[in-house]
């Protein structure tokens, strides 16, 4: 009786090309929109995680490994397993408008903020499971 | 030491009285709720009202697979909602709801004129349904003055 699909919420990507994936939820649509007339909500999520980084990598190795490539993407709620976890990335801006991933080059920067934001609490070394691959 | 032990004896005593009356209760109330209450048959929409936190007790039969039971029983945690495990497989179930279909998994939107969810969460508050929440539910039955929870290392996880 808890609506726990919020923003924040770390979820898995069942469905597509980035099935297994661990995302954060951005926005949701409730209700659906005209185009999409389901629940759905706008995930950010990592296409590419980050690698394992050891003490004995150099600086440069580090920042390397560390980088992470992300993605944007609209996707059903059946198309999610949540999870207990939460992500508090302030994603804001990257959810601004209801275009926001109108048109490639919008989207591309959407996509360009969220990874600096992912990539910045992943040097913090907090939600630790957020970037570590789900082992299927 | 011998007074936890009478408590601890007291309690499943109760529980197993509580238990036996339960298994032909829950069928009436289940009856009542078809006719008087809202409620969705099925996994699909089972996940769905739970996203949409519209239900309210979700019940699910002994014999659903496990892999779907505990995925259940995840998002039902997660919407902090009672999983009631029936005492019957699938075919008891759709009998039980007047349905000539089986039925593995049933939520309640509205109970109706049935009291069906408070008892369901009663009865779950005693015997719970999961290992980790059992432990934590028995601990707070147990009086901690007698430092008995603390020797099955109970805390909040």
């Amino acid at each position: 009786m808890v609506k726990f699909l919020k923003p924040g919420k770390a979820v898995i990507l069942l469905q597509g090309r980035f099935a297994g994936r661990k995302a954060v939820i951005v926005r949701v649509f409730e209700e659906g929109t005209r185009d999409r007339p389901y629940g759905h909500c706008l995930v950010a999520g990592l296409a590419k995680y980050p690698k394992k980084v050891i003490r004995k990598d150099s600086a440069k190795k580090t920042a390397k490994k560390s980088r992470v490539k992300c993605f944007l993407k609209l996707v059903n709620f059946t198309h999610l397993m949540p999870t207990r976890y939460t992500l508090d990335v302030d994603l804001k801006e990257v959810a601004a408008g209801p275009d926001a991933l109108a048109t490639r080059d919008k989207k591309v920067a959407a996509c360009k903020t969220a990874k600096e934001r992912l990539e910045e609490r992943f040097k913090t070394g907090k939600n630790r499971w957020f970037f570590t691959k789900l082992r299927f | 030491m011998l007074f936890s032990v009478c408590c601890v004896l007291l309690l499943l005593v109760v529980v197993v009285v509580l238990q036996k009356k339960s298994t032909d209760n829950i069928n009436n109330k289940l009856q009542l709720v078809m006719k008087s209450g809202k409620y969705t048959l099925g996994y699909k929409t089972v996940l769905r009202t739970l996203r949409n936190s519209k239900a309210k007790l979700v019940i699910i039969s002994n014999n659903c697979p496990p892999l779907r039971k505990s995925e259940i029983e995840y998002y039902a945690m997660l919407a902090k909602v009672t999983v009631h495990h029936f005492h019957g497989n699938n075919v008891d179930l759709g009998t039980a709801c007047g349905k000539y279909f089986r039925v593995c998994c049933l939520s309640i939107i509205d109970p109706g004129d049935s009291d069906i969810i408070k008892t369901t969460v009663m009865s779950a508050g005693l015997s719970a349904a999961s290992p980790a929440s059992c432990s934590v539910l028995w601990c707070r039955y147990i009086p901690w003055q007698f430092g008995v929870a603390s020797e099955f290392g109970c805390s909040r996880n």
